[in-house]
């Protein structure tokens, strides 16, 4: 079973609870069923809505990956993560794509950054939930 | 009050929050599978854009949640391309919860029509269900039931189910056909011994023909 973890600054700020929070509600609540979903998936190449960066710079070096999935919205929501460990997949930034940009523009190389952080001890993960009673 | 009350009141209250509850998770659970079976047959993307007769990019659309709102006519398709059925049933929510959370892509894979014996033939156990005490017709009067080494599956010359398998010598496999294929007569009765390889237990397999169920029996002891 996969455990899902999320960036955190050591100041104990948690970018990915707040991009969750900002969320409407039937996106979250899609999020959620992903995150359920593939919890129970072994292998994450094969994860529904699974994305993987194979060319890009740091992205490549920190072999940052992302899950894609749509609301109500219309938009194509995304959430970057790398891989740590067995079975650990920790979250580095939610954004959405539209238009072949993304929103914040600065996702990637976000991404990339908060990888090298953890990857330096400069950061924390705190576990993400899954929500089984609902 | 906690997020977990909050939304059970407006789930209770509000049409529009039910149905958008509902959807997140069919947008989930319905690529889920599509992707789960596509790469379990295994076939491309392409593969079963053809089969479906659909455009591989609609496959591939498919595939992402929330990307595609599903109608039944494509979820048909789709079902017919993986030569699978299709159940779509109106439950409870607390079902729909209890499916969602066991449901595994890596452990879903329907059998196809063309191994579905219990489809294809009735008479076969369905596979997975507890085989049910039937008509017995004991091969010998020292025969005594299995008990709760009941067989769960019975497929092609193999019994399975059991601490051990049993393999079925060829002509114990013919008399299966013979049994379950289409060559079997209504109240024919038919008792088969196989080999003594179940811990040197001597079996019998008792069943008629035609009849939708079947029982394992040991002429020793348990």
């Amino acid at each position: 079973m996969w455990r899902y973890w999320d960036f955190v600054y050591l100041n104990d700020s948690n970018p990915i609870e707040v991009w969750y929070q900002t969320l409407p509600e039937d996106i979250r609540d899609t999020f959620d069923a992903l995150l359920k979903n593939n919890q129970k998936t072994t292998r994450p190449e094969q994860w529904t809505g699974f994305r993987k960066y194979l060319h890009g710079g740091d992205l490549k070096k920190y072999g940052v990956w992302e899950l894609e999935f749509k609301g109500e919205d219309g938009l194509a929501h995304r959430l970057m993560g790398v891989f740590d460990g067995a079975k650990k997949a920790v979250f580095l930034i939610g954004c959405y794509h539209k238009g072949g940009n993304y929103t914040p523009a600065e996702a990637l190389e976000t991404a990339a950054k908060r990888a090298a952080l953890l990857a330096q001890g400069k950061a924390k993960t705190s576990e993400r939930t899954v929500k089984k009673n609902l | 009050m906690n997020e977990r009350l909050k939304r059970i009141s407006r789930l209770l209250s509000s049409g529009a929050s039910r149905a958008s509850y509902i959807r997140a998770k069919l947008n989930v659970l319905i690529p889920s599978q599509i992707r789960g079976l596509r790469l379990k047959r295994p076939m491309t993307q392409r593969e079963l854009a053809d089969s479906a007769k659909m455009k591989q990019s609609r496959i591939s659309a498919m595939e992402r949640p929330g990307e595609v709102q599903f109608n039944l006519e494509t979820l048909v398709r789709l079902a017919a391309a993986f030569k699978v059925g299709l159940k779509v049933e109106f439950v409870p929510f607390s079902e729909m919860l209890a499916w969602e959370n066991g449901f595994s892509q890596d452990q879903f894979n329907p059998i196809p029509i063309d191994n579905d014996r219990a489809f294809l033939n009735p008479a076969i156990v369905l596979q997975g269900q507890p085989v049910q005490p039937t008509i017995f017709f004991p091969l010998s009067t020292a025969a005594t039931q299995v008990g709760a080494n009941r067989p769960m599956v019975i497929s092609t010359g193999m019994i399975t189910g059991f601490a051990k398998k049993v393999d079925l010598t060829a002509p114990e496999q013919l008399v299966f056909q013979y049994l379950f294929g289409t060559h079997h007569q209504a109240e024919e009765e038919i008792d088969i011994l196989t080999n003594a390889e179940y811990q040197d237990v001597p079996l019998a397999i008792a069943a008629t023909a035609g009849a939708s169920n079947m029982s394992l029996y040991s002429s020793g002891a348990p």
